[in-house]
C-alpha cells in the first residue's frame, strides 16, 4: 500500500498527529488553554473540537500547575493525555507536576505505575513577544532523568514524533519552535512514528560537524550552502531528541569530520551545547578533534523586545558561517 | 471493602449513629482493627525509627485514625486515593500490607516501592492507593487526573484526595478544586485539619477560619466534621461518595482532628503546649471513643477488643520480622524504573 | 523485667548523640513520663521521657560523650526487683568520633611547564608544552613523529594534523624551516627530567667539556631581563614567524661535495646529508656571531669556543634510532653524526638567551 506524501506545514503535521491518536484509540485526551473553539493560540489544535467534540478537545482554566497534575493523574490511572501549554515559558508554572510527579512517579513506587503523558511547549523567539513569550527551556527538562525530550525540526518529524511520543508509556515533553509552525515539508498520510534518541543527518559532510536544534537546524543547513561555496563541506546533525540523547551519531560523525560546532538556541551557558560537547570530549572522538569545540547558543540575556536585539540575541546565518569558516580554517 | 449494606445493628437502630445503621457487626470490628493497625504500626515505626532501623524522616498520624478510616469506608477497592507526607494511616486504611510496609521503610525490595520510595512515597496500586506525596498539594491535582479518568472511560469510580490545613494555601489546591468542579469531577476533597501546618497554626496561616469555607469558591459542598468521631466522618464520606458516583461533581469535607506527635521526627514541639496535646491525646482519642461506642452499643466487650489488640499486634511483629529479613536493593539496580522497559 | 531506656534517634541522619544532662541519679524513684535527661543536637536540646515507672539504675550512658542511636543507657527496674542478677549490659562504649583527616595541603601544582624553546632543530624536548590538536598528536604518534619539531600552522601555533602529515610527507630529516634562534650543543640524554624548571648550573655545565668555554656572570639587568622572558613565555601566548629558504644553491653544492666524494672499496667514501650542509651553515653562523653561540646557566652566560651543531632526526618508525657509526671523513660530518647518536634523548634543552 503506497502512502501518499503531501506537504504540510508543521502546525498542520502536529494536527493531523493529533487527530490519528484521537481517533485510534478512546483514550487520548488534549488538554491546554484555548485549544478548543480558539483552536489553539498557535491554531495548531484547529478544528480538532469540531470533529472530537470537547471532551476529547478540553478547553483547561488558566492553570497550568493543577492543569498539568491532571494530566498525571489522568495518565497514571488509563487516560493518554496531550496537554498543551500556550508557551513553554509557562512550563514554569508546572514544573512542581513535571519535575516531582510526573518525572518519578514510576521511580518512588518502585514500577507500580507509568506515566504517559505528552506535554506540547510552542518555544523560541522571534515573534516579538519578548523575555517572558520567547524562551528556550528544553535544557531543563532535559536535565530530569524520568522525562524523555523532544524537539522535532521538520513538518515530517513533527507528526512522527508527537505519534511516537503517545505511544510512549514515559512522560514525553515536545518542544516546538514557534517559527518552525508555518514551515512546509513532506509529510507522509497516515500513522508512522519518527523513533525518540535518534539524532538525523539532514546533510552529509567531511569538514565540520555541526549539531543543531530545531530552527537551527535550517539555519545550518543555510550556512553550509554558502560554505559550500567556500569548499568547505559541512556535515549537519538535527539531534532531535534531547534526553535520551543520540550520542553514537555525533561521534561517529565528529570521528569523520574532526571538528563539532553546536548551534542551539537555548542559553549558551549550561545549554544542550555545553552538554554535547562534554560527551564528545568524554568519548571515541576526542583525539580525532583537529579543532577546539565550539557552541554557538543564546546570549546570556532575556530575549528582548526590540526585532534587532532579539535577533542578536540568538545564532544567526552569519554567525554560523563565520564560525564554521574559523574552525575549518583552522584560525580558531 | 464492599459497598455498606443497612444492616440491623445489635440494639434499636433509629437512635444509632449512622456508623451503625449502615455497616454490619463484622465490618465495624473491621474498622476497629484497621484503627489499632494504624496506631500501633506508626508506635512501630516510631520505635524502630529511635533504634536506628529507619532511614530518612517520618511522619506520623498518631490520633487521626478515624478520619482516615472513616474516609475510606464507603470506598470500594478499586476506588482511588492520594495521599500527603502523614500518609501511613491512609495506605492502610485502604488496605494495605503492613508487612510491605514496614519493608519499604526499611529500604528493602520486598517494599510497595521497591525502597525506592521509603515512608513519603509509600503507595498500593492494588487498593487504589496512588501514593503518598512529598509535596505539599501535590496529589490534589492528581486525584482530579483520576476521576478525569474515571469520568471520560466510565468506571464509576471515584477518587478521594488526602491532604492537610497547609496544602489548602498552595495554588494547586485552589487550581485543582476549581477544575474539579468546572468538570463536574468524581473527586472527594479530604482536608484533615489537625491545626498545624508544621509549626503554623490555621489561625496564623488561612484566612479564613474552616478550610471547608472555601468550597464556596469553588461551588461545591463543603462539610465540617470532628475528623475523631468514626461515624461522623463516615457519613460525610459516604455522601460525598454517592454525590460523586451520580455524576453530580465533588465535595470538600474538613476533617478537624489533631497529631498526637510532631510534623516529623524532628519536630521538637515548641509551637503548641503540652496542656493541649495531653488534652487531645487523653480526652480524644479517637480508638478510645469508638471503643466506648462499640462498648455502648453492644457491638464489642472488652475481651472482643483485647482480641483485636492482639491480633494487630501479632501483625505488626510478623510485619517487621518480615522486613527485617527482607533482601536490600542491589546497587546495580540503581537505574530500574527510571522508564518504562519496552520490548 | 527491667526496662531498657534506650538512646532514641531524634533527628534525620544521627547515628550518634550526646547526653547532655541526667534529672534522676541511680536508684532514684522514677514514673513514666519523667524526663530523665537531655540530648544535645544541632537544633536544640531534646528531652528524654521514662518508658516506665521505677528505679532507675545502671546508668552506662555518661554525659557528654558519644552514645550510638539505639544503645541501652539505664535500666528501669520494678519496685523491689533484684538488681544484680539479671545481665548487667556493659559500660556502653562511647563512640570514639573519626576524627575528619586533616585537610592535605594540595602538593603544590607544579610550576608550569617552561614553555617550549622556539622548534629548532634542537631535539625532542618540551613535547608535552606543544601546542597540538588531540588528532595531531594521535596522528603523531601514529607515525612516529616528534611533536615538538613541528611546526604548528595553526593559532598560538597550535599544530593541526595536517601540519604533521606535511612533516611526514617532507621526509624523515629536517622538516621546519625557522629561523635558528639560538646555537645548541650535542648533548646525551639526561635522565627524565621535570619539565617544571631547567637544569642547575652544574647540570648544563656538565654538558661541554671542561675548558671548553669561558665563563661570563651574568649582572643583575640580564638577570631581571632573563626572569622577566621566562615569565613571559610561560604566561603570554606566542607565535612565531617562519622563514622559507631556497636551498637550492646548497644542495647544488652538496651534490658538487658528494660527486667529488673518493671511492672506497667501490663506494664513496662519504655522502653528505642536507643535514650535515645545514649544520655546517649553523656552525660557521655561530662563528659568525659569537655572541650567539652561548648556554644559559642562572649564574653566568656560558659563552663557548667552538662551534658544533646538533640535529634531531626525525624518522619513521622511531625517534630514538641511534646515528651511523661516525667515519672520519669530514669534522662536521663527524660531528653530525655524533649528533645522531645523540638524537637518543628526552631532555630539557637548556634555554638559551638570545
Amino acid at each position: 500500500m503506497s502512502t501518499e506524501v503531501r506537504e504540510l506545514s508543521y502546525s498542520q503535521a502536529i494536527q493531523e498527529a493529533m487527530a490519528i491518536a484521537l481517533e485510534a484509540d478512546e483514550r487520548v485526551v488534549l488538554m491546554g488553554e484555548d485549544i478548543g473553539v480558539y483552536g489553539g493560540a498557535f491554531q495548531v489544535t484547529g478544528d480538532l473540537i469540531e470533529r472530537f467534540g470537547p471532551e476529547r478537545v478540553m478547553d483547561t482554566p488558566i492553570s497550568e500547575l493543577g492543569g498539568a497534575g491532571v494530566a498525571v493523574g489522568a495518565a497514571v490511572t488509563g487516560l493518554r493525555p496531550i496537554f498543551e501549554f500556550q508557551f513553554s515559558d509557562f512550563a514554569t508554572l508546572a514544573m512542581e507536576q513535571i519535575v516531582n510527579q510526573a518525572a518519578k512517579m514510576r521511580y518512588m513506587l518502585g514500577g507500580a505505575v507509568s506515566v504517559p503523558v505528552v506535554m506540547r511547549f510552542p518555544a523560541g523567539s522571534g515573534t516579538g513577544a519578548a523575555a517572558q513569550h520567547s524562551q528556550s527551556l528544553e535544557a531543563w527538562l532535559g536535565h530530569v532523568p524520568g522525562l524523555k525530550v523532544i524537539q522535532p525540526a521538520t513538518p515530517h518529524d513533527a507528526k512522527g514524533m508527537l505519534l511516537a511520543a503517545v505511544a510512549d508509556p514515559d512522560p514525553v515533553m515536545i518542544f516546538e519552535h514557534k517559527l518552525l509552525y508555518k514551515m512546509k515539508g513532506p509529510v507522509p498520510e497516515g500513522h508512522y512514528t519518527v523513533p525518540i534518541g535518534k539524532a538525523a543527518i539532514r546533510r552529509s559532510g567531511t569538514d565540520l560537524t555541526i549539531v543543531a536544534t530545531s530552527i537551527m537546524v535550517h539555519k545550518a543547513l543555510e550556512a553550509a550552502e554558502t560554505l559550500a561555496a567556500e569548499g568547505i563541506d559541512v556535515e549537519v546533525v538535527d539531534l532531535r531528541s534531547i534526553r535520551p540523547m543520540d550520542s553514537a551519531t555525533i561521534i561517529a560523525s565528529v570521528i569523520k569530520t574532526h571538528r563539532l560546532l553546536c548551534v542551539y538556541e537555548g542559553v549558551k551557558t549550561l545549554g544542550i551545547g555545553a552538554e554535547i560537547s562534554a560527551m564528545i570530549a568524554e568519548s571515541e572522538a576526542f583525539d580525532r578533534l583537529d579543532a577546539p569545540i565550539v557552541r554557538l547558543g543564546g546570549a546570556e540575556t532575556p530575549i528582548p523586545y526590540n526585532p534587532e536585539l532579539e535577533k542578536a540575541a540568538v545564532p544567526q546565518v552569519p554567525g554560523i558561517v563565520a564560525a564554521a569558516r574559523d574552525l575549518v580554517r583552522g584560525v580558531r | 471493602m464492599t459497598a455498606p449494606a443497612t444492616a440491623p445493628a445489635a440494639t434499636d437502630s433509629t437512635n444509632l449513629p449512622f456508623l451503625y445503621r449502615h455497616y454490619p457487626r463484622e465490618e465495624l470490628l473491621g474498622a476497629l482493627r484497621r484503627m489499632h493497625l494504624i496506631r500501633r504500626f506508626e508506635e512501630a515505626a516510631e520505635e524502630s525509627y529511635m533504634r536506628g532501623l529507619i532511614h530518612g524522616t517520618m511522619h506520623l498520624s498518631i490520633g487521626q485514625e478515624a478520619s482516615a478510616v472513616g474516609i475510606c469506608l464507603p470506598l470500594t477497592r478499586e476506588d482511588q486515593i492520594t495521599s500527603t507526607h502523614r500518609g501511613h494511616g491512609h495506605c492502610i486504611a485502604k488496605g494495605a500490607d503492613v508487612s510491605r510496609m514496614f519493608a519499604e521503610f526499611f529500604g528493602k525490595t520486598t517494599g510497595y516501592c521497591g525502597g525506592r520510595g521509603g515512608s513519603m512515597h509509600i503507595a498500593d496500586v492494588s487498593t487504589g492507593n496512588l501514593g503518598a506525596n512529598g509535596i505539599v498539594g501535590g496529589g490534589i491535582p492528581i486525584a482530579v487526573g483520576a476521576a478525569l479518568t474515571a469520568k471520560r472511560l466510565r468506571t464509576g469510580k471515584v477518587a478521594v484526595s488526602f491532604f492537610g490545613d497547609g496544602a489548602n494555601n498552595e495554588g494547586a489546591f485552589h487550581e485543582a478544586l476549581n477544575m474539579a468542579s468546572v468538570w463536574k469531577l468524581p473527586v472527594v476533597f479530604v482536608c484533615e485539619n489537625n491545626g498545624y501546618g508544621m509549626s503554623t497554626s490555621t489561625e496564623r496561616s488561612t484566612a479564613v477560619p474552616n478550610i471547608a469555607d472555601r468550597a464556596a469558591a469553588y461551588a461545591m459542598p463543603g462539610v465540617i466534621v470532628d475528623g475523631n468521631d468514626l461515624s461522623a466522618v463516615a457519613q460525610a464520606s459516604h455522601e460525598a461518595v454517592e454525590r460523586a458516583r451520580r455524576g453530580e461533581g465533588p465535595s470538600l469535607i474538613e476533617c478537624k482532628t489533631y497529631r498526637h506527635r510532631g510534623h516529623s521526627k524532628s519536630d521538637r514541639n515548641r509551637y503548641r503546649t503540652k496542656d493541649e496535646i495531653d488534652d487531645w491525646m487523653a480526652n480524644r482519642d479517637p480508638i478510645a471513643r469508638y471503643e466506648a461506642q462499640l462498648s455502648e452499643f453492644g457491638i464489642a466487650g472488652a475481651a472482643e477488643i483485647e482480641a483485636v489488640r492482639l491480633a494487630v499486634r501479632a501483625e505488626i511483629d510478623a510485619g517487621i520480622e518480615f522486613a527485617k529479613a527482607s533482601p536490600a536493593p542491589a546497587t546495580a539496580d540503581l537505574a530500574d524504573y527510571v522508564y518504562t522497559e519496552q520490548q | 523485667m527491667p526496662v531498657e531506656v534506650i538512646l532514641p534517634k531524634v533527628d534525620m541522619d544521627m547515628a550518634t548523640g550526646r547526653i547532655s544532662q541526667w534529672f534522676f541519679a541511680d536508684g532514684a524513684k522514677v514514673e513514666k513520663g519523667d524526663v530523665l535527661f537531655e540530648i544535645e543536637t544541632d537544633k536544640a536540646a531534646m528531652e528524654i521521657d521514662a518508658p516506665a515507672s521505677g528505679v532507675l539504675r545502671d546508668i552506662t550512658g555518661k554525659e557528654g560523650i558519644d552514645i550510638a542511636v539505639g544503645s541501652a543507657v539505664a535500666w528501669i527496674y520494678e519496685a523491689g526487683e533484684a538488681h544484680g542478677v539479671a545481665a548487667v549490659p556493659a559500660t556502653v562504649e562511647a563512640v570514639r568520633a573519626v576524627p575528619a583527616a586533616p585537610a592535605e595541603a594540595e602538593p603544590a601544582a607544579a610550576r608550569p611547564a617552561a614553555a617550549p624553546a622556539p622548534v629548532v632543530a634542537g631535539g625532542t624536548c618540551c613535547a608535552g608544552d606543544v601546542r597540538a590538536t588531540p588528532l595531531a598528536r594521535r596522528v603523531a604518534r601514529e607515525f612516529g613523529l616528534d611533536l615538538a619539531s613541528i611546526a604548528g600552522s595553526g593559532p598560538h601555533g597550535r599544530i593541526l594534523e595536517k601540519d604533521v602529515t606535511a612533516a611526514r610527507a617532507a621526509g624523515p630529516l629536517v622538516s621546519q624551516t625557522h629561523v635558528p634562534t639560538a646555537p645548541v650543543a650535542a648533548f646525551e640524554a639526561p635522565a627524565a627530567a621535570s619539565l617544571a624548571s631547567g637544569p642547575s648550573d652544574d647540570q648544563v655545565k656538565k654538558l661541554f667539556a671542561a675548558g671548553s668555554y669561558e665563563e661570563i656572570p651574568h649582572d643583575g639587568m640580564r638577570k631581571t631581563i632573563a626572569r622577566r622572558l621566562i615569565e613571559a613565555k610561560q604566561t603570554i601566548p606566542h607565535f612565531y614567524v617562519t622563514v622559507d629558504c631556497e636551498l637550492d644553491a646548497l644542495l647544488k653544492l652538496r651534490a658538487e661535495l658528494n660527486a667529488a666524494a673518493p671511492e672506497k672499496d667501490g663506494k664513496p667514501a662519504y655522502k653528505l646529508s642536507v643535514n650535515d650542509m645545514v649544520i655546517k651553515a649553523l656552525a660557521l653562523a655561530l662563528k659568525a656571531v659569537p655572541d650567539a653561540n652561548v648556554s644559559w646557566t642562572d649564574g653566568a652566560m656560558l659563552k663557548h669556543k667552538e662551534a658544533d651543531g646538533d640535529a634531531g632526526v626525525s624518522s619513521e618508525g622511531s625517534p630514538l634510532r641511534r646515528g651511523p657509526t661516525p667515519r672520519s671523513v669530514t669534522h662536521d660530518e663527524a660531528t653530525s653524526a655524533r649528533a645522531t647518536t645523540a638524537a637518543a634523548l628526552a631532555a630539557l634543552l637548556p634555554p638559551r638567551c638570545r
